[in-house]
């Protein structure tokens, strides 16, 4: 039983948070969403606070709430707890915290009769989520404003296929009035949600890797994260086993804190050498 | 190396979110997140 | 295979969870505007008699924050000149005035005020006060729109999302049909 339980932790753990995080069932129920006041406060991943579920707010779309209104440029509130999760976890929200990923995770063991590691164009792709976050959470937002002066959330509106999932799909299905305001705006994001969701059974996380903001911020901090993972060159022997087993493609004992890593933990469990750890477990481990 | 030395980064990085975290409230900008987060952003779930 | 069925499970929950729907919109208001006692955006008295003389008045909630409702409003303004003959007039309810411990915000007010001028949508706009409660907490997305009768009573059904002129002109249009003015 608990070998079967740490064999899946990563995903009991992912189901569990986004439960937790979403357990305003009532929402569902009459097509509207919590307004408590724990819906200041942000949650860790990409969870839009339009999902009738949701009992926090998305870092991401609190970020673009305080930007586009006339009195400030910039967050510190919603970087404040960027950093946070950054500096604690790096990606391993993205990896254990975040419904979207979940989704994108599951999705991927739909059997498919040729799996590609990465898309064609990959090494660029990779940086279309840093464009994407300066452009369309940053610079937008700040430059396009209304009569007023006031911006839009330009990334929740035309990208984020999370709001479309969680938010959009529930509140309409139970919302019939909503029903009648659908537009081209929605037909786009549906279409980008499901080519999204279809593409991820045969790429692992396509959204993570190639356009998430959200992602591209706590990717920065992978390398100095108090989680974060080190190899020990003692015992590394460069067999190519952790690039082999990872769903990203990463060579983990060059760059075991790459950016693109989400911290599934695949390459640990399959070094022969057991020479990849957490920092702070080596440290444990050279000091008996 | 201590804990402290290998994690210096991270532990300054904690501090300066904490700072943020801290102004932030002090400039009010929980009452904006908190007033957007309890309304159905209608573009935001593509019904702009 | 178990994350699997586990994953299943709650996909087919959101889905009975969706199926048991209501038309929130539409009843959204009842009677909650019959009475009540509330301030414009100039600070003035408003109350229910604000409909007494009107067969049919459009209520439109917006937010300063809504960039659909902002855009709707010159219509809007637009359309209470065009209908006032025929008894109708519109009013709005900006739901963002007001901070979390339930005190008004002047400087929402403000920017409320600003926006008003702007589009030119020169009809009252309530306000809200703790009598409108039960109606805001109601209100989960802007603009949401619905009509009542003299009394303050709702007519017809409510409307989620913003419409251009000719939409709006249509649905007046049904309504005073409905009311029969």
């Amino acid at each position: 039983m608990v070998k079967k339980i740490r064999k899946h932790l990563r995903t009991i753990v992912q189901i569990c948070v986004a439960a937790l995080t979403n357990g305003y069932a009532a929402g569902f129920a009459k097509g509207n969403i919590y307004k408590g006041a724990s819906k200041m406060v942000c949650v860790p991943g990409l969870n839009c606070y339009s999902c009738p579920g949701a009992l926090g707010s998305c870092p991401i779309g609190s970020f673009q709430a305080v930007i586009t209104s006339r009195d400030h440029a910039f967050s510190f509130y919603v970087v404040g707890f960027l950093i946070l999760f950054g500096a604690l976890l790096g990606r391993f929200v993205c990896g254990w915290l975040c419904p979207f990923g979940l989704v994108q995770d599951l999705l991927h063991k739909i059997p498919f009769p040729k799996k590609w590691k990465k898309l064609p164009g990959d090494r660029v792709l990779r940086w279309l989520k840093y464009v994407i976050l300066v452009g369309f959470v940053l610079v937008l937002p700040l430059t396009v404003l209304d009569v007023v002066g006031q911006g839009q959330p330009w990334f929740c509106k035309y990208i984020c296929p999370s709001g479309t999932l969680f938010g959009g799909i529930p509140l309409i299905t139970a919302n019939p009035a909503l029903q009648s305001a659908l537009s081209w705006l929605f037909t786009w994001k549906f279409a980008l949600l499901l080519v999204l969701l279809l593409l991820s059974v045969v790429v692992y996380r396509p959204f993570c890797r190639y356009l998430c903001p959200l992602g591209a911020i706590y990717s920065v901090f992978n390398p100095v994260a108090l989680y974060r993972y080190t190899v020990d060159h003692d015992s590394c022997t460069a067999c190519g086993a952790c690039q082999k087993v990872c769903p990203m493609d990463i060579p983990v004992h060059q760059t075991p804190n790459s950016l693109e890593c989400i911290r599934c933990g695949k390459c640990r469990d399959a070094c022969p050498h057991a020479a990849i750890h957490t920092a702070t477990a080596l440290q444990r481990k050279k000091n008996r | 190396m201590s804990f402290l030395r290998r994690n210096a980064a991270a532990l300054l990085l904690l501090l300066v979110a904490v700072s943020f975290l801290v102004i932030g409230v002090y400039r009010e900008e929980t009452e904006l997140v908190f007033r957007k987060a309890i309304q159905i952003c209608m573009e935001c779930i593509g019904l702009g | 295979m178990k994350k699997v069925v586990l994953a299943l499970a709650l996909c087919l929950a959101l889905c009975f969870a969706g199926c048991s729907s209501e038309d929130a919109g539409a009843e959204a208001s009842g009677g909650i505007l019959s009475q009540f006692s509330a301030q414009d955006l100039a600070g003035e008295a408003v109350d229910q008699d604000i409909f007494k003389d009107h067969p049919v008045t459009m209520v439109n909630v917006w937010a300063t924050f809504c960039s659909p409702c902002i855009q709707e409003m010159p219509d809007l303004g637009e359309l209470s000149e065009e209908y006032a003959d025929k008894g109708v007039q519109i009013v709005g309810i900006v739901s963002d005035v007001l901070a979390s411990d339930g005190s008004v915000d002047g400087e929402q007010v403000a920017l409320a005020q600003e926006i008003v001028n702007t589009t030119a949508a020169h009809y009252t706009h309530i306000v809200p006060s703790t009598d409108l409660y039960p109606l805001l907490s109601q209100i989960t997305s802007v603009p949401t729109t619905f009509f009542v009768d003299e009394n303050g009573k709702q007519i017809g059904s409510g409307y989620l999302g913003s419409k251009d002129k000719e939409a709006w002109a249509a649905i007046l249009d049904e309504v005073l049909a409905e009311v029969g003015a």
